[in-house]
């Protein structure tokens, strides 16, 4: 009860009556955000070890990162403006053609500060700079995935920080399926099924195919690592052998380049980046299915809101729980001799800080390697974000980057795959090209 | 209500008419309008320098800039070129070309599209990276093939479409020599536009800080843009691009898009591969400089035309107080108040019209003062003179009617009884007529100089002369020069008074023993001299104290004889006599006749 004569009291109990409503309302705000699955985040503490030194920072990155939106350069402008003397300077390059543009700067002695790529492959050819002091210092390993950890480590150093992790899915059109009186693809989803609605959902015109290929070296590993096959065995300490030619890739290889040979899928360009033509073609609703990343999802979405897309895991082998999607992961390192390692090092944490992860993902659709990715109710929730986080666990590792020349005869012989040449001839010559490449690096000092 | 439009509108006119409405239209607004179309003016040449510049800038950027990308993109040619040139590839094998290119897979990373090598009959033979779906295909009919074949020189292609996959692509060509001249094919180094490597060579430029740079083909298509969602867009509608595809090798322009920011556009030919480099940027980042550099200047001018402003104002302000308190002043005089003063102002000729106003108001102030005591005279003279002709007429006009009325009544008793007593007293009684007559006519002449009316001007005056001399022993001599004639109507009465006037004043104060009139009737004007050899007196400063001091008589002929439009001097020094001196227009205005009539 408010007594009318007690004006001090009155205020007293309307300030508080105030508090509470504020109160209320920030805890409606913390639960609706914590309903929503969003992890707060803010760019890490000035770190007071970076000189004062005017520098330029000269960060290269993946043009598919800053074409289309200006996440990193807003990063970059927030981090000069939390360094006042640092100026970072910005590049982007086709992501292919970035390992020979950081070799050719080495060797005129002009590298970058800073690169986007597969930091364990170039690690392995001696361009990147070991960071475990700077890891230890930070102390965040364990708020990575460990898989995503991997991809920046070799022979047991840490070469790079991890900035986005995907796997490959299988992506189809509902449409397509509902048309054709099949059921959805699910978890349970078999290659004899996969293989079977190819053929169903092919028109015998041309104007559709049931699948959409790629001669892409790591899309290629996913359907033979599906198969219970692999590229290289070992490690980086005891040393890899390469199994190009192992019947299991020999299976699935010449699985796929028939089921395109016979016309259930287009045959692939074989032209650089031709990964980009199944989701192009699935946009066109000239393809019913194809092997893609998150960021495809993503893509899709962006150019046609209300496109009949659904997501599924890879179709299940024979191998049964030896099969399993292919992980990739690209990382920031610092190549060797570069001049600013800690200031470069310290944009790293930036650019992989929750700031600025969260955006990644709302609006690249490349999802960060951080631990809470797959625990987040708004991915892990999200039904076509599912079987990739659920992938994750099971995807293995694509190291056959570290070994550029091996690649490349895996890609030509994939390629003469598709264009004719048997799967097995020419997976044994390109196992040829890898002993070769072997015996070759063995033998220097 | 009729009556609102109007009172607005002469209300309007009065200010207008105001002396701060007319200062303002005739100082500050021109000077206003002059300063701003000095300014505008300035800014406008400005702005036409600037332009030129920010052209000439530009056109020499794009140009320079064409030329080091030009530089640039010949280096492609020279690694091709020098492949070329190899035996490996010169040996038409195709295995042993892929070898060759193979080898040289480092020097060709930049040819983000992989190389090609295509016969002499243009078959793709060799890719390198491996392309079996380009391997075995004819492009004998492609563009590229047939002008370096037919040129046997390099050839950069535009915008084409790659087979298969659809992409854009931009084709390098270089022709295989054979060292007898044989032309054995191409080689082919690809770019995707989409990747963005010739792109990169445009950034090494560092163009992109004066504003975005775009290369466009032959056909007016995007190579390379700033904003990757125009790579590959037809800009041949730009007024650039289309200058530059008729074959205009560099140039500049300034435009402005609807809905867009002006732009300044330079742009130049890519001398090696025909194509053309567009460097634009916002008008107003090209001014930004300048209008930094010109914020103090605008400052100052801005101060300047207020600080101008503030001191005309304040000078005209200085000018019209002082005026409009006269004028306000000049109300109040006009109102009867001669107490008002003004203040006078620290401009020369405002403070001299202020102390002439001054002195002005005082004078009138005096000469009220004096005007009041003069009618305060005149009415007291008056009242005198009608008592001393009342007294006349009861002492002796009176007295002598009563005289003879009883002597009328005697001589009507005595007729019956004593005629001749009767006849007696009628004598007397006509004796007693008669000199009551003389009396009567003494009186009115005293009143009214019938002399002048009976004799005329000049014998009025000896007259008047010869009775003082007579009356009271004083020698007053007249001369006359000229003929009174054609006077104006009342003239004479007023000169014969002025005379009188000034000669009973040396009867009665100058104690003199001799005067002199001299009467001068010229053309143009009337000039009478009094002048007499009494003892004189001292001057009063204004001649209103002469009422003031008594002289009534003086102040009479004064103002006789500004009644006449004419004026009155005075000369007079204790000892040594008096002399008035009256001048008479003869050429009275009508105004005059009418204040005369009424006069009179």
């Amino acid at each position: 009860m408010i007594h009318p004569g007690c004006p001090h009291l009155l205020r007293h109990r309307l300030g508080a009556l105030l508090l509470a409503i504020a109160l209320l309302v920030a805890g409606c705000a913390q639960d609706r955000s914590a309903s929503d699955g969003e992890v707060p985040g803010d760019a890490p503490p000035p770190n007071p070890a970076i000189s004062s030194e005017p520098i330029t920072l000269d960060v290269w990155l993946d043009l598919d990162f800053v074409a289309g939106d200006p996440l990193f350069r807003e990063m970059a402008t927030d981090f000069e403006r939390a360094y006042p003397n640092v100026d970072v300077n910005i590049q982007a390059f086709v992501r292919e053609t970035i390992p020979g543009k950081v070799q050719a700067a080495l060797q005129v002695g002009n590298p970058p500060d800073l690169v986007q790529g597969h930091a364990f492959a170039m690690a392995a050819q001696g361009v990147a700079e070991p960071l475990d002091d700077l890891w230890a210092e930070w102390d965040a390993e364990a708020e990575f995935m460990s898989q995503a950890m991997d991809e920046v480590t070799w022979d047991g150093v840490k070469y790079g920080v991890p900035l986005d992790i995907y796997t490959l899915v299988l992506i189809y059109n509902k449409a397509h399926f509902e048309e054709a009186n099949l059921p959805y693809p699910d978890a349970g989803y078999t290659w004899q099924q996969f293989a079977q609605d190819a053929v169903t959902l092919t028109r015998g015109d041309g104007s559709r195919y049931g699948l959409g290929f790629t001669v892409e070296p790591w899309y290629v590993f996913a359907w033979l690592a599906e198969a219970g096959g692999d590229l290289l065995v070992g490690d980086a300490f005891i040393g890899y052998n390469f199994t190009l030619d192992d019947p299991n890739n020999i299976e699935a290889l010449r699985f796929l380049t028939s089921m395109a040979r016979n016309g259930y899928g287009p045959l692939p360009t074989s032209r650089p980046r031709d990964y980009e033509d199944p989701r192009k073609l699935f946009l066109k609703g000239q393809i019913s299915m194809f092997f893609g990343t998150p960021w495809d999802i993503h893509y899709i979405q962006s150019q046609a809101p209300d496109f009949p897309l659904a997501v599924t895991e890879l179709p299940e082998t024979p191998a049964g729980a030896g099969a399993a999607s292919a992980l990739g992961s690209t990382a920031l390192f610092i190549p060797r001799g570069a001049r600013h390692r800690q200031t470069a090092f310290e944009f790293m944490k930036w650019a992989t800080s929750d700031r600025y992860a969260l955006p990644m993902a709302r609006r690249l659709g490349h999802y960060p390697a951080r631990a809470w990715l797959q625990s987040t109710p708004h991915f892990a929730g999200n039904p076509l974000l599912k079987p990739f986080l659920f992938q994750l666990d099971a995807a293995r590792p694509y190291r056959l980057d570290a070994f550029p020349e091996v690649e490349r005869a895996f890609a030509d012989a994939v390629k003469a795959a598709f264009y004719g040449a048997d799967p097995a001839d020419a997976l044994h010559a390109a196992q040829e090209q890898a002993d070769q490449f072997k015996a070759r690096s063995e033998d220097r000092p | 209500m009729s009556n609102a439009p109007s009172k607005f509108w002469g209300s309007l006119f009065d200010r207008w008419g105001s002396l701060r409405v007319q200062a303002l239209l005739f100082t500050i607004l021109p000077l206003a309008i002059m300063l701003a179309l000095a300014v505008g003016s300035v800014f406008y040449a400005y702005q036409q320098v600037a332009e030129e510049l920010a052209r000439s800038r530009d056109q020499e950027l794009a140009r320079v800039s064409a030329d080091r990308l030009s530089e640039n993109m010949g280096g492609f040619v020279r690694v091709l070129t020098t492949l070329s040139n190899l035996d490996l590839v010169r040996s038409g094998d195709p295995a042993a070309q892929k070898n060759a290119l193979n080898q040289a897979r480092n020097l060709l990373n930049d040819f983000d599209g992989g190389t090609l090598i295509l016969n002499a009959e243009g078959i793709v033979t060799v890719t390198e990276p491996y392309r079996p779906d380009l391997q075995g295909q004819d492009f004998s009919t492609r563009s590229y093939f047939q002008n370096t074949r037919a040129l046997r020189s390099f050839t950069f292609s535009d915008i084409i479409q790659e087979s298969g996959s659809g992409e854009d692509i931009i084709v390098v060509a270089v022709p295989i020599i054979s060292k007898d001249d044989i032309f054995l094919g191409i080689l082919v180094g690809r770019f995707y536009v989409r990747f963005q490597r010739i792109g990169e060579e445009i950034q090494k430029l560092q163009v992109s800080d004066a504003g975005e740079a775009y290369l466009i083909d032959r056909n007016g298509r995007v190579i390379y843009h700033p904003d990757y969602s125009l790579i590959s867009a037809d800009f041949a509608q730009r007024v650039s691009v289309f200058n530059l595809m008729r074959g205009e090798r560099e140039g500049a322009i300034i435009t402005q898009e609807p809905g867009k920011a002006r732009q300044v556009v330079g742009y130049a030919i890519v001398d090696v591969t025909g194509w053309g480099l567009v460097i634009q940027e916002p008008w107003s980042d090209v001014v930004a400089p300048a209008r930094i550099s010109l914020r103090p200047i605008i400052l100052a001018l801005l101060i300047g035309v207020g600080l101008v402003a503030a001191i005309v104002s304040r000078g005209v302000q200085r000018v019209i107080r002082p005026i409009a308190e006269l004028a306000a002043r000049s109300r109040i005089v006009a109102a009867g108040n001669y107490a008002a003063q003004v203040i006078p102002s620290n401009i020369r000729e405002l403070r001299d019209l202020a102390s002439d106003f001054n002195q002005m108001v005082e004078q009138i102030a005096r000469y009220q003062a004096g005007l009041r005591q003069y009618v305060a005279a005149i009415t007291y003279i008056q009242e005198e003179e009608r008592k001393r002709v009342a007294r006349d007429l009861h002492d002796d006009t009176v007295q002598s009617l009563i005289a003879i009325g009883q002597r009328v009544e005697l001589a009507r008793e005595a007729i019956a009884e004593n005629p001749e007593v009767a006849r007696e007293k009628l004598r007397e009684l006509r004796k007693m007529v008669t000199h009551t007559i003389d009396n009567v006519r003494q009186f009115s002449r005293d009143l009214r100089p019938t002399v002048l009316e009976d004799l005329g001007m000049v014998p009025a005056l000896q007259h008047l002369t010869n009775e003082i001399t007579q009356r009271d022993t004083i020698d007053v001599k007249l001369s006359v020069e000229g003929v009174p004639e054609e006077l104006p109507p009342g003239m004479e009465v007023a000169i014969y008074r002025i005379v009188q006037e000034a000669l009973t004043n040396v009867r009665k104060h100058a104690q003199a023993s001799h005067a002199q009139v001299h009467a001068q009737f010229l053309p143009q004007q009337v000039v009478i001299t009094i002048q007499d050899d009494g003892v004189g007196f001292t001057m009063p400063e204004e001649a209103t104290e002469l009422v003031s001091k008594g002289s009534l008589g003086l102040m009479g002929l004064r103002e006789r004889a500004q009644l006449f439009g004419g004026k009155m001097e005075l000369i007079s020094l204790v000892g040594q006599g008096t002399t008035v001196r009256v001048v008479l227009p003869r050429n009275l205005r009508l105004s005059q006749f009418s204040v005369f009539e009424s006069a009179r």
